[in-house]
């Protein structure tokens, strides 16, 4: 009975004050917004950085550290160092150890997006988030030797429709002044978007990229040397040098066996890296500082938490009438402290519901603008346990904070009689 | 960019790059930190754990005391007996072990000259060789495919070590974790 009496004149009271009381929610609500935000990026960020490869069991380049093994592999940052010998790849194939192998050759760009140079193994056994396959979203995987398939943002971006003839560049970069242009390629597939680095490529066959090579010597192309489309369709190519490749192992327990194999192979000089140690090494290489940020962002919560102190103790003085009548009608002090605890309780919860409708809805808007600026997949997704957490600590904070103005209002409505209103 | 953040870095790279130059370098060798490789599939863990010497005797040399026979030993005994990792309610049950520890009891012909020095002087030493201990178990632990984290015993038992890199292949992924300082207890989320 009582607490229905606290209830209804706390609300009766935040009511009245409305206008002030909303500004403070309003601070709460964003700093709040802010905090599970920030919590809830993190660990989407995080989940789409890990889900950039999986069910690869090695990735295998030219011996080098395995951070840059992974960021040109799978990232497309950064250059190889050397290539590995395409007789090396044809022995791992040889592998029984070796269930699968996607061989990639980089070095070409196309507008600023990296050219992959694949096979059909790609679309076959290449897998990223929970185990996804690449899927076709309009047209089919290469199959001529000037076919390319586009990636989702690449022909978003550059508006490239199935038939289209695009030009390769020679090298990175994305103004490139050595062109591809005797041998044009054909947009024969555009991927579905996936959310990872795969979007921003294109990719070709190895005869494709074998074939636009032949005739150029030191970057630039001998004029009468290079081949014509027609030429290259009545050839077979044999590449020299792959950049790296994927690979998937029988049994996942022969992982390590098979890298230590790989990386004392005496042959050449290779390196085999585990993409998820690699990733996890790398995200805890950021974790640092997404750590810091999320610090910061708990010190503007406390701040607003303080705030919200100020102005209720800014009332307090105020509300010196209006106890000295509740006293008068019967209330006892602790029910007066009860309210000051309530209506800041009351406010905080306010203020973390109006955060979760906040953030859902600049997640729902900004969703489809990551992805396609950055290739960031953040879904809407429910509360994890540590984000209903940091939000149940609002109002537990709350209630901390409300004890100031609670305890002095307790102490000084003990010592009010009738007619006298506190004020010394 | 402070000095202590580069050190990080360059530690971090140390140890990142550690195991992948065994051919034509030498591995990389740095007292205080250990490497440890785990592979789980069903209730089977293969394990690969190798460090400098220094950090599990205290010392890299061939063993000449009796002292430091004894303590060869019973590490050799220790870490051939002792699962490295449990997954907490249940122990793991070693079904395979290899130590090798021979370095330390049988030093090979390019140290001989050595044998007349006296070995105090840990610099000394280490200018005239490093001797890694590699150890592999294969373990059976019921359970632990759908553990969520795992407990190791060896920065208890070997407190030299104050950085444990840990890599782990199971069928949620790969992943790696750092243990510092006396931790032992590692998650496996990917």
């Amino acid at each position: 009975m009582k607490a229905a009496l606290a209830l209804s004149l706390a609300r009766a009271s935040l009511w009245h004050r409305r206008k002030v009381l909303a500004l403070v929610c309003l601070t709460l609500t964003l700093s709040v917004t802010l905090l599970l935000g920030i919590q809830y990026l993190r660990t989407e960020v995080k989940q789409s950085f890990t889900n950039t490869i999986s069910d690869t069991d090695l990735i295998i380049g030219a011996r080098s550290g395995q951070l840059n093994l992974l960021l040109y592999t799978v990232f497309h940052i950064g250059n190889a160092t050397n290539n590995i010998r395409w007789s090396t790849f044809k022995q791992l194939e040889q592998d029984e150890r070796i269930d699968w192998l996607i061989p990639i050759s980089l070095g070409d760009s196309y507008k600023g997006y990296r050219v992959v140079a694949t096979d059909e193994r790609m679309l076959t056994h290449f897998r990223y988030g929970q185990g996804h396959a690449l899927a076709m979203a309009e047209g089919q995987w290469f199959d001529g030797v000037f076919d390319v398939v586009a990636g989702a943002s690449v022909a978003k971006s550059l508006n490239h429709r199935i038939g289209d003839h695009i030009v390769l560049s020679h090298g990175g970069g994305r103004t490139s002044f050595s062109n591809h242009d005797q041998t044009p390629f054909t947009v024969t597939g555009i991927l579905e978007p996936t959310g990872t680095p795969v979007d921003q490529a294109v990719y070709i066959s190895l005869d494709g990229m074998e074939a636009m090579h032949i005739g150029w010597s030191s970057g630039v192309a001998i004029p009468g040397r290079t081949l014509t489309p027609e030429q290259a369709e009545e050839r077979t190519f044999t590449p020299d040098a792959i950049t790296a490749a994927f690979a998937g192992l029988d049994r996942k327990i022969l992982t390590f066996r098979v890298q230590r194999q790989i990386n004392e192979s005496t042959a050449e000089p290779l390196s085999a890296i585990l993409p998820g140690v690699a990733l996890s090494e790398l995200w805890r290489l950021m974790g640092q500082f997404e750590r810091a940020l999320l610090g910061i962002t708990g010190f503007v919560v406390i701040t607003s938490l303080i705030g919200l102190v100020a102005v209720l103790l800014t009332l307090q003085a105020q509300r010196a009438h209006e106890i000295a009548v509740l006293r008068a009608i019967g209330a006892s002090p602790a029910l007066i402290a009860a309210l000051y605890v309530i209506e800041c309780v009351l406010l905080a919860l306010v203020a973390s519901a109006l955060a979760l409708v906040l953030g859902a809805g600049v997640i729902l808007a900004l969703s489809p603008w990551l992805l396609a600026e950055y290739g960031l997949y953040i879904p809407l997704r429910p509360l994890d346990h540590t984000e209903w957490l940091m939000l149940a600590a609002v109002p537990a904070a709350a209630l901390l904070v409300a004890l100031l103005p609670a305890l002095s209002t307790w102490r000084q409505s003990r010592s009010l009689g009738l007619g006298d209103t506190g004020e010394k | 960019m402070t000095l202590n953040h580069l050190r990080t870095l360059a530690t971090l790279a140390l140890a990142l790059s550690a195991p992948l130059y065994a051919a034509d370098n030498p591995s990389a060798h740095q007292h205080g930190h250990a490497e440890l490789q785990l592979a789980i599939s069903g209730d089977r863990a293969d394990l690969f754990f190798t460090s400098p010497a220094h950090n599990l005797l205290g010392f890299e040399h061939e063993a000449r005391t009796d002292e430091q026979k004894q303590h060869v030993h019973s590490v050799r005994e220790w870490l051939a007996t002792t699962p490295l990792i449990s997954t907490g309610d249940i122990d793991c049950q070693i079904t395979d072990a290899n130590v090798d520890i021979e370095a330390m009891e049988h030093r090979g012909r390019h140290d001989e000259d050595d044998h007349n020095h006296e070995y105090d002087d840990h610099d000394q030493t280490e200018q005239q060789s490093h001797s890694d201990i590699e150890v592999t178990q294969v373990l059976n632990c019921p359970g632990i495919d759908s553990t969520k984290a795992l407990i190791t015993a060896l920065p208890e038992q070997f407190t030299a070590i104050s950085q444990l890199e840990i890599s782990w292949v199971s069928s949620s992924g790969q992943g790696s974790a750092r243990l510092k300082d006396g931790e032992t207890t590692f998650s496996l989320a990917p």
